[in-house]
């Protein structure tokens, strides 16, 4: 287990972020959110809220008169407050994610050892779901063995949802996309269920995301293993587009090329791949709504984090989405994933 | 029961606003009712995602279409964007008409991309943040039992010496504090060493409008989805806590009432 060290992980962070506040011409900052006052102070508030929400209100201990203030969340009143004190306000969210690379060693170490944690805690709670367990029963063995992985801080509440297999199983999809299930409920498993996981944990302060999908209570047929394998041919295609100096429209292409699919092969609002570090979702983005130039400035660089997380539906059969989790390396992309995400495993 | 929105258009009523635009999680958890968003710890979002008209169902932008189904109609119900633009090409036709907007915390950007929307309008834009606190203190009843049932939820767990949970964790766990989301309401536990004496004095001048100051080393917050500000009026429920220790009342017509076991 790699322990926090100030000098390997804040120090790098704190010299980028004044890096970053210089170029922006910016004096000083008013953070409120836990993720902006981790990155910058270093400091962990054990006894706070998780979010840093609702810190607003300790702008009282005193507002900055004149220059740039840096700031995260604000209300309007104590924006017109900072204008009168002759203080011009800038968006620190700009500033905090032209800081957060390049990481250093250490960071990128952290980062992939929380990956591989949070797979551990997926292993382990395999075979712990039983047919009957409900949704939210799976989440709290999760997050169990995310205790015991060494994870103890979760950035989301985990989804563990059931697949819909019909549309009509799902009036609430966006008309043209794929049903999809996002929010972990008290529904109970059944065998034949399709059971989808999306889970992330902070590891000091890096983000982890993994994802896979499983059948309950039976072997994946033939008609299910159609689904991982379409999965898996999207999201390598992805994998082999990604390099140093490709884009997230390089990507984008990658998904779609002989993809004949009615939607778009990823789960709508969402997108195909993404980078993760200090924020679960960096650029580059790839199959969002973003206009096509804004894709083509995301260029990828070596040490970047990606999940590549196609989604694969059909009607009557139901759905499959993972993450294939890769590091750019200097001359393309290494696995980080220990999983086999990309094919079905039997739970309960 | 009334829905949270049609409290919160009371509210704008009186303060004449003509719609709200919401990004704090406290705020858009409190006015989209039993409308779920995937809980993350983000501190509220950048830009707005809720916008409650003067009358009506509120508008969500939402990555979990599932979980307003039900709640909203479809039409309410919009997707979430990675294009900032989007925000200029929702908000007019929901904004239309009206002259006076509100809004709460955000980032400096989405503030400055809603005052770009309006600018074409003589439409005043204000801080709506203290109107939110006073509109979501009162809990009615049946709120008030699902926040006890959370508060009950917090409570088993320190108990159990948990240190994880089914539900949502809103706090990293401590032997003797939690703070989880249950079925979309906050409960908090605080059983660790604290002055009991000034948390007493607290409660016992709690009442309506009278909220004492920090004093004693007691803070007082409210609670309702997630955390809120705190605001003394009856219905309201909150967490007095002083050190590790703390307990969670509303404040009814009788005086506070204890909602801690």
């Amino acid at each position: 287990m790699i322990r926090e060290d100030p000098d390997e992980l804040w120090r790098p962070r704190l010299s980028r972020w004044e890096a970053a506040c210089h170029a922006a011409r910016v004096d000083t900052w008013l953070l409120t959110t836990m993720a902006a006052r981790r990155f910058v102070e270093g400091e962990w508030d054990d006894e706070a809220d998780l979010a840093g929400e609702l810190d607003t209100y300790n702008f009282d201990a005193g507002l900055p008169a004149g220059g740039r203030v840096a700031v995260d969340r604000v209300d309007l009143t104590t924006m017109e407050q900072l204008r009168a004190l002759g203080t011009e306000v800038v968006d620190a969210g700009p500033i905090l994610a032209a800081a957060r690379r390049p990481r250093a060693a250490a960071e990128q170490a952290v980062l992939i050892e929380g990956h591989q944690l949070t797979e551990l805690a997926v292993k382990a709670t395999m075979p712990r779901i039983r047919v009957g367990m409900t949704e939210r029963d799976v989440s709290g063995v999760f997050a169990e063995e995310a205790v015991r992985a060494g994870l103890t801080d979760p950035h989301i509440d985990q989804v563990w949802t059931v697949l819909p297999k019909s549309a009509r199983d799902a009036p609430w999809a966006w008309l043209g996309h794929p049903p999809y299930r996002q929010l972990t409920s008290s529904r109970a498993l059944v065998v034949g269920d399709l059971l989808a996981l999306d889970a992330g944990y902070l590891h000091h302060g890096y983000m982890t995301d993994v994802g896979w999908t499983f059948v309950v209570g039976r072997e994946s047929n033939a008609a299910e293993r159609r689904l991982s394998s379409a999965w898996r041919a999207v999201a390598e295609r992805v994998e082999a587009a990604v390099r140093p100096g490709a884009t997230a429209v390089d990507l984008r292409e990658a998904a779609l090329d002989g993809w004949h699919g009615g939607s778009p092969p990823w789960p709508f609002p969402l997108y195909v791949a993404h980078g993760v570090g200090w924020a679960s979702i960096e650029p580059p983005l790839a199959g969002t709504d973003l206009p096509r130039d804004a894709e083509a400035a995301m260029v990828i660089e070596p040490g970047m984090l990606l999940l590549i997380e196609p989604y694969v539906w059909e009607e009557g059969v139901g759905g499959f989405r993972a993450e294939l989790a890769i590091e750019v390396t200097d001359d393309g992309s290494r696995r980080v994933s220990r999983l086999p995400v990309w094919e079905w495993r039997t739970v309960g | 029961m009334t829905p949270p929105w049609a409290r919160l258009q009371a509210a704008m009523a009186e303060a004449r606003l003509d719609a709200l635009l919401l990004a704090s999680a406290a705020a858009t958890a409190f006015a989209l009712g039993e409308t779920r968003r995937i809980g993350v710890h983000n501190g509220g979002l950048p830009s707005p995602a809720v916008v409650v008209p003067e009358s009506g169902y509120p508008h969500v932008i939402t990555p979990d279409a599932d979980g307003a189904w039900g709640v909203l109609p479809p039409d309410r119900v919009h997707p979430m964007a990675f294009d900032p633009s989007m925000l200029a090409r929702l908000l007019p036709p929901l904004l239309h008409g009206a002259r006076r907007v509100g809004m709460d915390t955000c980032s400096p950007g989405g503030v400055a991309a809603v005052r770009a929307v309006l600018r074409t309008g003589a439409v005043a834009l204000v801080d709506a943040s203290p109107m939110l606190a006073r509109a979501m203190a009162p809990k009615e009843r049946r709120e008030v039992t699902a926040l006890q049932r959370a508060c009950h939820a917090a409570h088993d767990l320190v108990a159990a010496g948990a240190t994880s949970s089914p539900w949502f964790p809103l706090e990293r766990f401590h032997p003797d504090r939690a703070g989880v989301e249950v079925d979309g309401w906050a409960g908090f536990a605080r059983t660790g060493p604290g002055d009991e004496d000034a948390i007493v004095r607290t409660i016992a001048r709690l009442g309506h409008g009278r909220l004492p100051r920090p004093t004693d080393g007691v803070a007082v917050w409210g609670v309702g989805r997630r955390r809120e500000p705190a605001v003394a009026v009856e219905g309201a429920v909150l967490l007095v806590e002083h050190g590790r220790r703390g307990v969670t009342v509303c404040l009814t017509p009788d005086g506070p009432q204890l909602l801690s076991p």
